[in-house]
């Protein structure tokens, strides 16, 4: 598999650029949280964890940090999902989940969502002609959403 | 009982830890997992180091052939070492109409290497087709303010879209022997005052088509009850059609219980897409807050693409949000 030259060198220097700043900070001494029952306070927006809780605090045997909601925070979620599942029902029902996750859905997330232009969404406004481009692009995302399930309106043309 | 999203009853009597069962229409999440399932799901962190959970029932998807004899079962064990790594195996396995659907493993890991440079990802193994469905693997390094990360993932197509219920992603249609690797970096920075910059770049190297780099900036700023936001990238591939460049720009007023929010995304395409280079959608969005839980709103919308010289749409819509603490 061939990959542009560029790729290698942005990532090797973002890469060795992580381990460089990462190293400077000061070694924490954790204060452990626990999940009682939901969070204590409601929040509204995107929370960045470590605006109210020490950035030395810990939940799951982490760092609060790695909960940030921050702008990446779309792409990385799903990889703490399955591992903090706790942690997320603490703040999220379910129908959260499902707003963007859906089986059998008629609006898209950035339909139902329209009043949140700050979260990264997928397809946003007239989206049939560019999935054409994007679909062909990394199908990998659309297929965590439409593999299985909420396809049955992509049926009119794909037979 | 098919429209239905979820309906559950969860059963937690230890709340931190200690096992916790779930039944019902429900989503599972766990290693190579990310299903609905109508079943059982049983959760048990047996110490704050290793845990296991297990579930099993019926796929929910879009049903090409009966149900009969569908089924879905898997499970995840997992070990922290310390608070430096957790590293987790899973399985799943689904039946169609009796014979074998998807078997599929899954390895995962979280990485605590240095003081905050956190690695995780998975690679999840197909055992029908014999090959690796896919690796995704990121690296994140939260700073003060700044943060830096990155994203390793690569993805063969015929072990990945095995399972499917929809043509599009068919080899027919992607390419024989089609995968994609994907390397992407980003670093986000907070301006102070709300307003906080970031940039990313995402390299797509494909065994078979022409590459694609995929990079720009954003902008996003906060005072009070306005927000907004602008972006710029420009996708520049090998093929014709992954030559444009994307501009969008957003804002939102809340004012008590309205919401306003203008949304526009433009589309330059290089070469001219059935004589159009120029595509756009332009979203006007006003939204009424009943109380905590409903909400109702009318959308409006106007865009031109290729397919459609002169689009206009309304929308109208209630939502209902389930609230946790209602
Ligand atoms: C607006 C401030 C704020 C933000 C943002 C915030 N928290 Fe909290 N959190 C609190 C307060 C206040 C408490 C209660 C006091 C305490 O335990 O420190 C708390 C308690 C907790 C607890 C203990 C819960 C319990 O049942 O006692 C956990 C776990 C937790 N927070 C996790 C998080 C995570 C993860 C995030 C980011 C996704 C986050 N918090 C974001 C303010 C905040
Ligand atoms: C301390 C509470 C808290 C915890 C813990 C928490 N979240 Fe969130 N999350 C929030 C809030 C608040 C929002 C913003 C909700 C909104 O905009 O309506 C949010 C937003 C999100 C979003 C949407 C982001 C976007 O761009 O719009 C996703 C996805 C998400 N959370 C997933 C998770 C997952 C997965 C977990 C567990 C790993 C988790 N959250 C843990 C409070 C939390
Ligand atoms: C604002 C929309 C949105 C919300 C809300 C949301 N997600 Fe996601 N989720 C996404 C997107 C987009 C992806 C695909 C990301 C990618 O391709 O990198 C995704 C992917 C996932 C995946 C991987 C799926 C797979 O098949 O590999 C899991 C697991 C996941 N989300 C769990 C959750 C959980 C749990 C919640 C609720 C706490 C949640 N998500 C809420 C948008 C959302
Ligand atoms: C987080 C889940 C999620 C992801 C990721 C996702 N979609 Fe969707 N998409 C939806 C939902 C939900 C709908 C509404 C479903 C419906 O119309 O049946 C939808 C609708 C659509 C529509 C119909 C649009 C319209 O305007 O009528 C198309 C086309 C589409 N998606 C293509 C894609 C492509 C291509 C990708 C990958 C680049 C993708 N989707 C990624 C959830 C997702
Ligand atoms: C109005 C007709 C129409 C609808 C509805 C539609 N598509 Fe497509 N789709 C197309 C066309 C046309 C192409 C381009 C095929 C080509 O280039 O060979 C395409 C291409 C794709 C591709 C890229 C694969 C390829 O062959 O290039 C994916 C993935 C895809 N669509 C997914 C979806 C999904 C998921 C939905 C439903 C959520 C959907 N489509 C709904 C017409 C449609």
């Amino acid at each position: 598999m061939k990959t542009g030259r560029y790729e290698k060198y942005v990532f090797l220097m973002t890469f060795l650029s992580a381990l460089f700043f990462g190293n400077g900070i000061p070694e924490p001494h954790a204060e452990e949280l626990k999940i009682t029952g939901g969070h204590p306070i409601e929040l509204s927006g995107k929370p960045v964890c470590t605006e109210c809780h020490s950035s030395d605090t810990e939940v799951v045997m982490r760092p609060v940090a790695a909960f940030n909601h921050d702008s990446d925070w779309i792409a990385r979620h799903r990889f703490l999902a399955s591992k903090t599942a706790r942690l997320c029902d603490a703040c999220h029902h379910v129908s959260f989940c499902t707003s963007c996750h859906a089986y059998k859905e008629e609006l898209k997330p950035s339909d139902k969502h329209s009043d949140s232009p700050e979260r990264w969404l997928p397809h946003r406004g007239n989206y049939l002609f560019q999935h054409r481009i994007d679909g062909r692009l990394d199908p990998t995302s659309c297929f965590r959403c439409h593999g299985r399930q909420n396809n049955e309106v992509c049926r009119r043309c794909h037979k | 009982m098919d429209e239905l999203t979820y309906a559950f009853l969860t059963y937690a009597p230890f709340k931190d830890y200690g096992p916790a069962f779930k039944i019902g229409r429900y989503y599972v999440f766990g290693g190579v997992a990310a299903d609905q399932i109508d079943g059982v799901q049983s959760s048990w962190d047996i110490t704050t180091a290793t845990g296991v959970s297990v579930f099993g029932g019926r796929p929910v998807e879009t049903e090409l052939d009966g149900k009969r004899g569908d089924y879905i079962y898997g499970g995840r064990v997992f070990q922290r070492i310390e608070k430096k790594a957790e590293v987790g195996a899973s399985f799943l396995k689904e039946d169609d109409d009796g014979g074998r659907y998807r078997e599929e493993f899954g390895l995962d890991v979280w990485l605590l290497p240095i003081k905050n440079l956190e690695l995780q990802g998975h690679s999840f193994w197909n055992n029908i087709t014999k090959g690796w469905m896919e690796h995704s693997y990121t690296f994140r390094v939260p700073l003060q303010r700044v943060v830096i990360s990155g994203l390793y993932a690569r993805s063969d197509y015929r072990n990945a879209f095995s399972a499917r219920t929809l043509s599009a992603f068919s080899p027919d249609l992607l390419g024989q022997g089609e995968g994609l690797t994907k390397i992407g970096a980003s670093v986000e920075v907070p301006l102070g005052g709300g307003v906080s910059a970031s940039i990313n770049y995402t390299g797509y190297g494909y065994r078979k088509s022409g590459d694609a780099r995929y990079y720009g900036g954003t902008a996003t700023a906060e005072w009070q009850s306005l927000s907004g936001g602008i972006s710029i990238h420009r996708m520049d591939g090998e093929v014709e059609r992954l030559r444009y460049l994307e501009l969008r720009a957003y804002v939102k007023k809340s004012f008590r219980r309205m919401t306003f929010v203008m949304d526009a995304i433009n589309l330059r395409y290089e070469l001219p897409i059935s004589g159009l280079k120029d595509a756009y959608s332009i979203n006007g969005t006003a939204t009424y807050k009943i109380n905590n839980s409903l909400s109702a709103g009318v959308d409006i919308g106007y865009s031109k693409n290729p397919d459609f010289t002169n689009n206009a749409m309304v929308l109208m819509k209630l939502v209902y949000n389930f609230r946790k603490d209602l």
